[in-house]
């Protein structure tokens, strides 16, 4: 989803990069320069002083001051080139792949009387390339464990939101989200993976 | 990894129809043990009398492979020492980290082999273990 922090008027923005292709470990903390400027350092390291004293030190420059020590150099690059080749591709012709995804999965997810979908209700505009679901009876980790015996990954358990599945009364969720190598295939692959969990664990369908 | 070499008809048996999932009466110890990462939650009552566990029971919830390894520990270890539940927990765990092989050592924990395969999935193994660790717990503070 493209985002613009100048018209956000976002203080800080954080994501991270291996939701965008990048290799794992790297991310960007976007801040406006006033903010970081009157921030004190976090993490003292090579590469982040101006002057040192016996006594007293000043600090270097923003970004500088907050980048302490040995940097993950590859995951840089590698952030750089994911961002290079998002933008060649368009997040506008993402966002309709995975639109275009989710339509085709929803209306057969919906007709299997033992899928529970969360956020579904309703083809948003807004709704993005995520299906967040539960099978009857079975639990998350085991939902994940049998997808996964067939090829496909999903996540399972809290996603970081504790607070929202207690506010869902729910223990957990699965996770499935699509991205734009996912295609119409992936999503047969998963629903017919998805109609076996519960005889697995030798409930009736 | 087959997956029915994980999802046994024992496993499965057990996680459907637990039969020590319910609260006890007269527990003269009760713990809970929990997976943050995953959200397992269970309690473990323990019914100890002059150092034999006469009871063993558990509500919470988990996954199909936490639940039953939570039920079939509660039926192994009734009628047992303290001394002896502790020693399964231990052997137990050291089945599922892969640590004993060997079935006739592990033989005592009866059911539970049907976890053994576990051992080999190293994303489920903090599941089959919850119980056990709750219950090596319990019974250290029970001394």
């Amino acid at each position: 989803m493209a985002v613009d922090v100048t018209d956000l008027d976002a203080d800080f923005f954080a994501f991270s990069g291996h939701k965008m292709l990048s290799p794992m470990g790297i991310g960007v903390l976007y801040g406006k320069y006033e903010l970081l400027d009157a921030m004190p350092p976090f993490l003292m390291g090579g590469d982040m002083i101006e002057y040192v004293q016996e006594q007293e030190t000043t600090w270097a420059e923003v970004p500088s001051k907050f980048e302490a020590g040995t940097q993950n150099v590859g995951g840089a690059a590698g952030l750089t080139a994911a961002i290079d080749y998002l933008e060649k591709i368009t997040f506008d012709r993402i966002e309709a792949i995975e639109k275009e995804l989710v339509d085709y999965a929803l209306p057969q997810l919906q007709e299997l009387p033992y899928v529970e979908l969360y956020g579904c209700d309703s083809q948003q505009d807004n709704k993005t390339g995520i299906i967040a679901f539960n099978i009857k009876d079975v639990h998350p980790h085991d939902v994940a464990t049998i997808l996964d015996s067939y090829g496909v990954a999903v996540r399972a358990g809290h996603h970081c939101a504790q607070p929202l599945h207690r506010f869902l009364g729910l223990n957990a969720s699965c996770r499935a989200s699509f991205y734009l190598y996912n295609t119409r295939e992936d999503v047969d692959r998963w629903i017919d993976a998805v109609k076996k969990v519960r005889g697995v664990l030798g409930y009736g369908a | 990894m087959a997956l029915d070499d994980v999802y046994t008809e024992v496993l499965g048996e057990h996680s459907r129809n637990p039969d020590h999932k319910h609260h006890l009466s007269c527990a003269t110890c009760a713990l809970k043990g929990h997976n943050p990462s995953c959200g397992d939650e269970i309690t473990i009552e323990l019914q100890i009398e002059n150092g034999v566990v006469k009871d063993a029971a558990f509500t919470g919830i988990g996954c199909a492979i936490s639940q039953a390894s939570t039920d079939i520990m509660a039926e192994l270890i009734r009628g047992k020492s303290v001394e002896e539940a502790r020693n399964l927990a231990k052997k137990f765990i050291s089945m599922i980290k892969g640590e004993i092989t060997d079935e006739d050592e592990l033989e005592d924990l009866d059911e539970a082999l049907a976890l053994k395969n576990v051992a080999h999935m190293p994303a489920r193994v903090k599941c089959a273990v919850l119980a056990w660790h709750t219950l090596d717990d319990a019974l250290k503070k029970d001394k």
